[in-house]
Order: structure tokens, then C-alpha cells, then sequence
């Protein structure tokens, strides 16, 4: 019986952490593995808001198809719109006009504070600062009803569109853009004010879920993700999709330790660059009218338009039940999206409808990485990993 | 070589171009073509890599990682397309049946290596789990959704679909509809799996004009 006894197999605890946890960001259910309160291995389980995106397009012509792309991220919406626009113009071969290429970048930038004031201030809830999170979200409510007023709607804009953008900007939007930019600036020195020397919110981050540099590379990490752990490397520098931001001259902030801190000064910083950004592209703004690409073939006509000629509201028939042919080819085409490089891996096949969409996710690989991250970390550090991490269930799970 | 184009005083990329000259007759029986679109204005390299066998493709890949030459250390992507619509109607639809595409980054000289690989149905093809931990869940979902079975993969589970689900979703013989169906039974107060029924057909509009210029050129050139 002694011997029985002696030779017992130990097993660690497992913990069923979600899928329905407030701290999971969605639907995440996590399989923890611990010997204490230390996690040995995280697993992740997905898959439960999987609603077969890429399925969906190749039966939806490509305008049909770009609404879907609003719900994969829904919380930086128009990034990803833009990713499949310039995918399709890129195998089409057509260039977007500047005013529309502003408009773009308006907007992208614009999209990037709308998830970043999220991301930070959600993760200062999970870690127990609920100040910020109110602040941030009347800032964003305050973004998406430019969204309202551009495209009518306040989150699925479906705004940005292959050719250029559906309408054009108007100059007070302009000044609001203007006056809600310097509130955020203002709000960001507040929220710097209340986390940046706070006691509890640098022991809770500082020296939580490093990652270092290798690593992140070899765990296919981007964007936040990627500079935290010391890499320049910025899509909007290397790869850029219009020259705006080639000629531009904004600044990548990189972090040195790769600690959940050091992500976080990032995201504070990459909001302030943001402003900048759009500030610039106001005082830049274009004042001719808009035409976004010389191609009726691709982009609507507008309304007036539709009144006025028979060729117009011909083209808008056919584009909104046959929609456009793209030839033959495939293309890889990313961006810098607020959680990382968000890529569209389009095959055409000289129809109305893609061959094959592939959505290539950031928050898939980030979520991945989290088994690394949070190994030899407590339970409560997971959640700051989590939060640091920027899940968003409706990528991930495509 | 399809295309090469050369700059001059362009010394990275041009050492780029006489390394990639080296791995073509160094894997000359597996490598089909290499194609290289450089962009003048933003200083970047893609590399387009055709690979015509299974056969070195672990080698391969760990010169790509490893060579001092290469380094591209960051795998952004795996992806396979399903090419049944594209074989012909007599053909063994089993052969060449998908195509794997590996998207590969160097972040120090900003290329691309774009690898193309077409594999038959129910071939095995190496992990490179080893070389790079994300293809761990990127293998997972192409095994999850088209049915590609990597070998000495570690985890191979299924990860997007639900548990105990036996399809692969994204074959183009499966319908968008598929074939199961949950309900919340009242009576028995619990979830249960029945045949999809629809309540009117899945209105599938094909909207493709015979008159459309590209169609038409592709049906002259058959």
C-alpha cells in the first residue's frame, strides 16, 4: 500500500478560464495548467465566433464583400476595408485620386485612436483603473459619429471602397476632425497623468509577459507587438500604401524591454502620432472635388449624377447586381492596422467573386503567443497579457 | 528566370540578386522559376518562389531561415488554395489538387519571399513548426479547413471549426450552406445537431455577362 502510495501521479490543476470571462476580451476559452497559482501552459481554445468569413466571399461579388470586413475587427473598422480596397486595386491597376488618398489616410489614422483608446483603457480596467476607461469611451463616441456623419453609419462604415471612399468630405467635418483631435490630445495627457507614474499600474505591468526580440519574430508577431520588443518596423514606413505617408515625417516609437509597460507607452505614443498625422493631412487637405478614380467601371456614380445621366445610372445598376470582373492573378497585400499587419491574400479568376480570400489576422498570431508569454506568470498577470495583447475575437476567429 | 531586372549601384539588393542567382542552381530540380518585382520608390524586394516538388522543401526552408544569406526570419503567412475549379474535367481530381503559399519576411534588407508549392490531396507535407512556432496554428487551420495533413507536427487539432466537426469548410465542394444545423430543443432542453433544411433555396445569383472583355479574351485564347 506504501508503495502505491509513493508512486502516486501528481498532476497539475487545470483550469477551464472562459469562454464567457469579462477579462477575456470575447469569446476565449482558455485550458491553464497550474502548479499553484503559476501557469505552466496556457491553451487556447477558438474557433467561437468563427462565421466562415473567407467562406462567405467567394459567394458575394467583391462589393458585396467588403461590408464583411467591418465585423472581422470591429473595433478598428476601416483599416481593414482599406486592406481589401487596395487589394482589388492592386489586381485591378488602378491609382486613387490624392483627395481620396487623404480622405484614406484621414481616416486610417483615425481608425488607429479609436482602437488604441480602447485597447489601453480596457486594459487599465482589467487591471483594476476604471477612470480611463470612462474618458476613453466618450472620446470614441465622439469618433464614430464622424463615422456616422461620413458614411451613415457609426461603426460598419463600409466607407472606404475599391476606387477610393463612397462621399466626400465636407469643411466642417474638417474642423470637428480638428476640435475632437485636440480634446483626445488633452484627454491623453489626463489619462498619462493618471497611469504613467501610478504605483499599482507599473507593478503590474512592468517586467509582465516580456517578449523578446527573436521571439517575437519567430512567433509571427506585429505591429505593437513587435515594436515593444525593439524592431523598427512600422508598415506605414516600409510599405507604404500611398506617399502621404512616405513624405511624411512621423516618428515609430520602439520599446527597449518588451514588457507589457513598454507596449503600453507605445500605444500612448502611436495615438499622439496619429494626431499629428491628421493634422497634417488637414492642413494639407485638397480642395478640388472628388473624383476618386476616372473609372466608372469600379466606383458608383453619385446620386446627382444618377439624375442627371443615363450612362450613370446604367453603371450603378450594373455594378450593384453584376459588380466589377477582375482578371486572373493573386496578390499579398498588408497593412499596418492598429493591432498589427493585417494582410489580404486575394486569387482572382477573370469573375465577379473571388477565387479565395485569405484574412491574414494580427490578433491570430498575437493570441498564439500567449502560451509563451504568460508561461511561469500568475493567474492575474494572464489577464494583463490578454489586455496587452489587444484580443479581438471577431479577426481571430474570422 | 522570367524576369530580372538589375540596377545598378543598388549593392544590398544587388547582392540579393546574385544570392538568389546561387539558390536557383543550387536547388535547380525543385525551384520552377523565380521572379523578382523590385520597387524602385519605396526600396523593396518581392520575391515570387514557384517550387515544383516536395522533394528538398525542409531543406529549403531551413536555408531560407538559417542561411546567413537569407535570414528571413519572419513566416507573416500560410495559406492554401483549393484548385478544384481550375482542373480539368477528365483529370484525377486528387492530383495537384492544392496550393500552399508561405509568405516569408526580412525586416533588415525589406523583401518578401512569396513561396508557391502545389501538392496533391492526401500528400504529407513537412511541418515547419520547428523553424518558425507560428506556423503551429497557421497548419492547425489549413489542416482544419482543407484537410492538408502536415507531418511531425506537434498539435495537429482542429482549431476554428467546433468540436467534434468532420468537414473541411473551405474545400470548393463544400456547400456555403454545409450540412448540419443546431437547434435548442424546448423539450429536451438541450442543444441538438439536425440536417440543414432551408426554408427556400439559397438563392445563388451568377451574374457573369457573356459580353464581359476579359471572359471574352480568355475564351479566345482556348
Amino acid at each position: 500500500m506504501d508503495s502505491l502510495k509513493k508512486f502516486k501521479e501528481l498532476r497539475n490543476f487545470l483550469l477551464n478560464f472562459g469562454p464567457q470571462h469579462p477579462a477575456a476580451h470575447g469569446v476565449l476559452r482558455l485550458i491553464l495548467e497550474l502548479d499553484g497559482e503559476v501557469i505552466t501552459r496556457a491553451d487556447p481554445h477558438i474557433g467561437l465566433l468563427h462565421r466562415g468569413t473567407e467562406k462567405l466571399l467567394e459567394y458575394k461579388t467583391y462589393l458585396q464583400g467588403l461590408p464583411y470586413f467591418d465585423r472581422l475587427d470591429y473595433v478598428s473598422m476601416m483599416a481593414q476595408e482599406l486592406t481589401y480596397s487596395l487589394a482589388i486595386e492592386n489586381l485591378l491597376g488602378v491609382k486613387v485620386s490624392l483627395k481620396a488618398n487623404y480622405i484614406r489616410t484621414i481616416f486610417l489614422e483615425i481608425t488607429r485612436i479609436l482602437n488604441h483608446l480602447l485597447a489601453l483603457t480596457t486594459h487599465a480596467l482589467d487591471v483594476g483603473a476604471m477612470t480611463p476607461f470612462l474618458w476613453a469611451f466618450e472620446r470614441r463616441e465622439k469618433l464614430m459619429e464622424l463615422y456616422e456623419r461620413v458614411s451613415g453609419a457609426r461603426m460598419h462604415a463600409n466607407f472606404i471602397r475599391p476606387g477610393g471612399v463612397t462621399y466626400d468630405l465636407s469643411q466642417e467635418i474638417l474642423a470637428d476632425i480638428w476640435i475632437i483631435m485636440e480634446d483626445i490630445l488633452y484627454n491623453i495627457e489626463q489619462l498619462e497623468i493618471v497611469l504613467h507614474s501610478n504605483r499599482i499600474w507599473k507593478q503590474r505591468l512592468i517586467g509582465i509577459g516580456i517578449v523578446t526580440s527573436s521571439m517575437a519574430l519567430n512567433w509571427g508577431f506585429s505591429g505593437v507587438m513587435l515594436r515593444g520588443s525593439g524592431y523598427n518596423w512600422d508598415l506605414r514606413k516600409s510599405y507604404p500604401f500611398n506617399n502621404i505617408y512616405s513624405e511624411l515625417n512621423f516618428k515609430v516609437p520602439v520599446g527597449i524591454l518588451g514588457d507589457c509597460y513598454d507596449r503600453f507607452l507605445i500605444r500612448v505614443e502611436e495615438i499622439k502620432q496619429s494626431i499629428k498625422i491628421i493634422e497634417y493631412c488637414i492642413n494639407n487637405f485638397p480642395e478640388q472635388k472628388l473624383n476618386n478614380i476616372l473609372d466608372n467601371k469600379t466606383i458608383f456614380p453619385s446620386r446627382h449624377m444618377m439624375k442627371e445621366s443615363m450612362e450613370s445610372l446604367i453603371h450603378h445598376f450594373k455594378l450593384f447586381t453584376e459588380g466589377f470582373t477582375i482578371p486572373e492573378g493573386e496578390t499579398y497585400f498588408a497593412i499596418e492596422a492598429p493591432k498589427g499587419e493585417f494582410g489580404v491574400y486575394l486569387v482572382t479568376n477573370n469573375t465577379n467573386k473571388p477565387y479565395r480570400c485569405r484574412i491574414r489576422a494580427p490578433g491570430f498570431f498575437h493570441l498564439q503567443g500567449l502560451d509563451y508569454m504568460s508561461n511561469q506568470h500568475m493567474i492575474a498577470d494572464l489577464v494583463t497579457i490578454i489586455g496587452t495583447q489587444d484580443i479581438v475575437f471577431g479577426e481571430i476567429d474570422r | 528566370m522570367k524576369s530580372l531586372i538589375i540596377l545598378p549601384g543598388l549593392n544590398e539588393k544587388l547582392r540579393l540578386f546574385h544570392i538568389l542567382i546561387l539558390l536557383r542552381s543550387f536547388f535547380h530540380k525543385i525551384i520552377n522559376n523565380i521572379e523578382l518585382i523590385y520597387d524602385f520608390n519605396l526600396n523593396i524586394i518581392d520575391i515570387f518562389i514557384n517550387l515544383s516538388n516536395i522533394k528538398y522543401f525542409w531543406t529549403f526552408m531551413i536555408v531560407i531561415k538559417n542561411s546567413l544569406l537569407f535570414n528571413y526570419y519572419q513566416l507573416n503567412d500560410i495559406t492554401c488554395i483549393d484548385n478544384l475549379s481550375l482542373l480539368k474535367a477528365n483529370q484525377d481530381n486528387n492530383k495537384n489538387r492544392f496550393t500552399l503559399i508561405y509568405i516569408f519576411t526580412n525586416i533588415k534588407t525589406k523583401s518578401r519571399i512569396i513561396l508557391r508549392l502545389i501538392i496533391n490531396k492526401n500528400q504529407r507535407v513537412p511541418s515547419l513548426t520547428n523553424l518558425f512556432s507560428c506556423a503551429n496554428w497557421l497548419e492547425r487551420e489549413i489542416y482544419d479547413l482543407f484537410g492538408v495533413i502536415f507531418s511531425n507536427h506537434p498539435d495537429l487539432r482542429r482549431i476554428l471549426t467546433d468540436y467534434g466537426f468532420t468537414h473541411n469548410p473551405l474545400l470548393k465542394d463544400f456547400p456555403l450552406t454545409g450540412y448540419l444545423e443546431l437547434r435548442y430543443n424546448e423539450s429536451l432542453k438541450c442543444v441538438e445537431y439536425q440536417p440543414v433544411k432551408l426554408m427556400q433555396e439559397y438563392r445563388f445569383f451568377n451574374f457573369e455577362s457573356p459580353w464581359n472583355q476579359y471572359l471574352i479574351k480568355t475564351k479566345l485564347n482556348i
